[in-house]
């Protein structure tokens, strides 16, 4: 026992030095001599011959290996239309090979199928137009992880990312071809394919167009197979140097419509006086007076602006002079505004109201509603 | 003529006796067998990548017309690799591993001290292996050892 003990101290230097030692979780870099020694001792007759040594000597290869994630992990992309390009998915891309390596990204519609965000369900329902652009973010220069002026378009592949690195790439199409309704869900698939990894100064490419994962690009005259070669191995979910990521895009406009059942624009009337009875059930006759309450409601998820509502008085009624009131921002007691506001026209026989922005809000508590009175006579 | 008694005692070995030594990795790759039990298949080694499990095999020929002894195989786990724990073999030949380089003992018996706390060696301690025969290698006699490690 006393033998182990003095095993221990010369171990617990080899313990220290491989602390020094940096693994990437990629592994052994593309490229790496593998060395194996073998030394052998003999004796002839007793007496110590000189050593014997043999090695052997292995490139690492390249593994290509690389996978994709959603760069909002809880949410889906939204859009107000706000900016000119619109984010329809955003992916990471990890390199998780062992050679810097560039990739090609692409779009497409997804139609009718479904991503679960963080329990929860979003169905495809519309396409976006296909017009793509390819930024790549720069989270040095701009705001990581968002899009921004620092982001670079891409024209072609990623510039190579180097083992163990990310980027991340914002698929956007204008908003010009971003149209639908409020909480309308758009589900993009982006395909991403390695391109090229470059070890020691050449490039070699990552080929995926015959489907055969064993080739790679060994079969190429150029790059025969061999242990002191460099050799392609896709590591990658399916060997096929390919990888799938479907992102969510949420339209979150305002609605000034309703669902189809109940109007966000309503108009109502109500008889307030004739001549003969007052205000004590007052009929609608000539001479009386009328009262007309036109209300509009934002249920979107986004502020409706710029809102503007135009109402002709009815035929054979005349407004009444002064009797245009307005709620909104808040307000639910009509007052009456500023005529750049809201006025009547006499020359169109109409009134005029500038309701500006009318706040939407997911929470329903927060939907504005604006309300518009204004009293006309029968005549 | 004492002088030349020596150096021609010393000298004539390397005419005519020698052991010759190589050293080959093969890729190893577990396949399914047709039973459903898996088994390994040493291949040639034209495509490795970080992961990937090397074996070595170490062949030894007595070239010489003298039977041979003592043969004794150092080999360290080349950098960038990891051992695989109990992979090495060698037919006649006992084995003993190091964590230093430099004091081998077998696998149960190295312990490595780390944290302030002795633990037995495991397969990423192992820094060398050694195999050492147990009998004299005949003239024109053959033999290999193996081990295996993964690539980091």
């Amino acid at each position: 026992m006393k033998k182990h003990v003095k095993l221990v101290g010369p171990a617990v230097l080899a313990a220290m030095s491989t602390l020094a030692v940096e693994v990437h979780a990629a592994g052994t870099a593309a490229g790496t001599d593998v060395i194996n020694t073998a030394t052998l001792n003999y004796q002839i007759n007793g007496i110590d011959q000189d050593a014997v040594e043999a090695q052997d000597t292995f490139k690492v290869d390249i593994k290509s290996d690389f996978g994709l994630t959603r760069v909002l992990t809880t949410e889906p992309n939204t859009t107000s239309l706000e900016a000119d390009n619109v984010v329809v998915a955003a992916v990471q891309i990890t390199n998780e090979g062992n050679a810097p390596t560039s990739f090609a990204v692409a779009a497409a519609n997804e139609t009718g199928t479904t991503l679960d965000i963080n329990g929860e369900t979003y169905t495809d329902n519309i396409d976006t137009g296909t017009t793509y652009s390819y930024y790549v973010d720069d989270p040095i220069n701009g705001t990581q992880g968002a899009l921004d002026a620092a982001d670079t378009l891409l024209s072609g592949p990623t510039a190579e990312i180097p083992a163990d690195e990310s980027v991340t790439v914002f698929v956007t199409v204008p908003k010009t071809e971003v149209t639908g309704s409020d909480q309308d869900v758009a589900l993009t698939s982006v395909t991403v394919n390695g391109v090229d990894s470059t070890v020691d100064g050449t490039t070699y490419a990552l080929d995926t167009d015959d489907g055969d994962p064993s080739n790679g690009s060994v079969d190429d005259a150029a790059n025969p197979n061999g242990a002191t070669t460099i050799e392609i191995v896709y590591a990658d979910d399916g060997s096929d140097n390919t990888e799938l990521l479907t992102d969510a895009l949420v339209l979150e406009f305002p609605n000034l419509d309703g669902d189809g059942t109940t109007s966000n624009l309503t108009k109502e009337s109500a008889v307030i006086s004739d001549p003969l009875n007052g205000t004590t059930n007052p009929k609608a006759i000539p001479g009386a007076v009328v009262e007309y309450t036109i209300t509009l409601t934002n249920t979107g998820t986004a502020d409706a602006t710029n809102v503007v509502i135009t109402d002709v008085i009815p035929a054979d009624t005349t407004y009444i002079a002064d009797t245009l009131m307005v709620a909104m921002d808040g307000a639910t007691t009509p007052v009456v505004v500023d005529p750049s506001i809201a006025s009547y026209d006499a020359g169109t026989d109409t009134i005029t109201a500038n309701l500006g922005t009318v706040d939407g809000d997911a929470d329903p508590a927060n939907q504005e509603t604006n309300v518009i009175v204004f009293q006309v006579t029968i005549n | 003529m004492r002088l030349l008694t020596t150096l021609m005692f010393l000298l004539p070995f390397s005419a005519f006796a020698g052991v010759s030594l190589e050293s080959q990795p093969y890729r190893v790759v577990v396949t399914p067998q047709e039973d459903g039990s898996m088994a390994e298949e040493w291949k040639e080694a034209d495509r490795i990548a970080p992961g990937d499990k090397v074996g070595y095999r170490i062949t030894y020929v007595n070239t010489g017309e003298e039977p041979v002894s003592g043969v004794t195989i150092n080999n360290p786990v080349p950098d960038n690799t990891v051992f695989i724990m109990n992979s090495a073999n060698g037919t006649g030949a006992t084995i003993t591993y190091s964590v230093d380089g430099s004091q081998f003992a077998p696998l149960g018996e190295l312990k490595v001290l780390e944290g302030g706390e002795v633990r037995p060696a495991g397969a990423a301690d192992i820094k060398s292996i050694r195999w050492v025969l147990n009998d004299a290698l005949a003239a024109d006699a053959s033999g290999n050892v193996e081990f295996q490690v993964r690539v980091k």
